[in-house]
C-alpha cells in the first residue's frame, strides 16, 4: 500500500479540523454559572412543594377520613413524605461538578461517578421508596371498609410498581458495576 | 507542544488556559458530543468547569495536564449523564481492532476527518481519552499524566490506536495532504 496514510498524518487531520475557538467572555462564563445555580435552586424547589402538596393532601385526608385505619395510613404517609423530603434536603447535590477535576485523573473520576451512581440506584428505594410503603399499605387497608374489600390488596398496584423500579434500578445498578470493574481491573492490573 | 506557567487570578489563569487550549477544547467536544446544540452546551459546561476549576489550581501538574484533567472529566460527567454511556452501545479499543474495515476508497480531508469523528465517537470515554491525548500530539507520560494509567497500559493503547488508524485510514491515499 504505497499510500497509506502514517497516524502522524491523521493528527494532522484532526489537529487542523476547522475550529470556530470563539472565547466565552468571563461576564459570560459568570452569568452561566448564575444561571446553572438558579436552574438547580427551582429542581429542587419543585420536589420540596411536590413533596409539602402530598403532606398537605394526606393531613386534610388525616381530619376527613372516618375509619381509623385510613387515619393511620394517612399519619404514616405523612411521615414517610417528611423522611423523604429531609433526605432530599440531605443528599441535594450542588448539581456542579466536583472543584478538584483538574487533581482527578480522568481513570479515577470516571470509577468515581460510576460509583456514585451505582451506590445511589441501589440505595434510592430505601429512601424514597420505602418511607411511604406502611403508609399506602396501611392507607389501602382503610379507604372501603363498608364493601367490605378492604384489605392491603388496595396497594398491590403501588407494591407492584415500586418493585419493578427497585428491579429496574438494580438492573442499572449490575450494568455500572461491570464498568467500575473493568476500570479498576486496569487501575490494579494483576 | 509548550507547556506554559500559569500566575496570577483564577480569571487571569483561565483567560490564559482558554487562549492556549481552546481549540484543542474544542475539537475535543466535537469527539464527544455528535450533536450540535448538546456540543454548544458540552463546550460551554467545559468552559465553567475549566473557569470554576482554577480556585483549586496548586502547580502540581502542568496547565495543560489540568486543562485536559478538567475537560475530559468534565465530558465523561456530561456523557454519563446523557446516559449514553450504555455499554453495548460503545466499543473498546480491542473490540474495534477485531471489527472489519469501514469499506470507503478515497476520501479526501473532510471525508477522513468525518470517519476518524465517527470512530472516536463510537468508544468507550476511557479509550476516547486515550485517543484524542494521541491525536492531540501528546506522548505515552503526558497520557498517563491525565488518564491515569500505567505506562505498559498506554503504551499497548496506543500500539492499538496506530493499528486501528492505519488500518481503517489505509485505503483513503493521503487524506492529510
Amino acid at each position: 500500500m504505497p499510500n497509506e496514510p502514517l497516524p502522524d498524518d491523521i493528527r494532522h487531520v484532526w489537529q487542523n479540523q476547522p475550529v470556530e475557538n470563539t472565547p466565552m467572555p468571563l461576564e459570560e462564563i459568570r452569568r452561566k454559572a448564575r444561571q446553572f445555580e438558579k436552574r438547580i435552586s427551582r429542581r429542587n424547589l419543585r420536589e420540596y412543594i411536590a413533596g409539602a402538596a402530598g403532606i398537605v393532601i394526606f393531613t386534610v385526608y388525616l381530619f376527613i377520613f372516618p375509619n381509623p385505619v385510613a387515619r393511620t395510613g394517612s399519619a404514616l404517609i405523612i411521615a414517610g413524605g417528611l423522611c423523604v423530603l429531609f433526605q432530599l434536603y440531605k443528599r441535594a447535590t450542588p448539581g456542579t461538578l466536583p472543584e478538584d477535576l483538574g487533581l482527578t485523573a480522568s481513570l479515577e473520576f470516571h470509577r468515581r461517578e460510576l460509583v456514585r451512581q451505582r451506590d445511589l440506584l441501589r440505595s434510592v428505594w430505601l429512601w424514597y421508596i420505602g418511607p411511604f410503603v406502611p403508609g399506602i399499605v396501611v392507607f389501602g387497608m382503610g379507604v372501603r371498609p363498608r364493601h367490605g374489600t378492604a384489605s392491603w390488596w388496595n396497594a398491590v398496584p403501588f407494591l407492584c410498581i415500586s418493585g419493578v423500579i427497585v428491579w429496574l434500578n438494580y438492573r442499572a445498578a449490575r450494568g455500572l458495576d461491570r464498568q467500575v470493574a473493568e476500570i479498576e481491573n486496569l487501575e490494579n492490573p494483576s | 507542544m509548550t507547556t506554559l506557567v500559569v500566575e496570577g487570578s483564577e480569571d487571569d489563569r483561565y483567560r490564559e488556559a482558554a487562549a492556549a487550549y481552546g481549540a484543542a477544547l474544542e475539537r475535543l467536544a466535537r469527539a464527544y458530543e455528535a450533536d450540535p446544540d448538546h456540543r454548544r452546551d458540552l463546550l460551554q459546561e467545559i468552559h465553567l468547569a475549566l473557569w470554576r476549576s482554577f480556585a483549586g489550581w496548586d502547580a502540581r501538574c502542568s496547565l495543560r495536564t489540568w486543562v485536559y484533567r478538567v475537560a475530559h472529566n468534565a465530558a465523561t460527567s456530561h456523557v454519563i449523564r446523557q446516559r449514553r454511556m450504555n455499554s453495548h452501545l460503545l466499543v473498546s479499543l480491542e473490540e474495534l481492532d477485531r471489527m472489519p474495515d469501514p469499506s470507503s476508497p478515497d476520501a479526501g480531508h473532510q471525508e477522513a476527518l468525518s470517519r476518524l469523528l465517527t470512530l472516536v465517537q463510537r468508544l468507550k470515554p476511557l479509550d476516547r481519552q486515550v485517543i484524542l491525548s494521541y491525536l492531540e500530539g501528546m506522548d505515552a507520560a503526558a497520557i498517563g499524566e491525565i488518564t491515569g494509567l500505567g505506562p505498559a497500559n498506554v503504551a499497548t493503547k496506543i500500539h492499538r490506536i496506530k493499528k486501528i488508524l492505519t488500518h481503517a485510514f489505509h485505503q483513503g491515499g493521503r487524506h492529510a495532504e
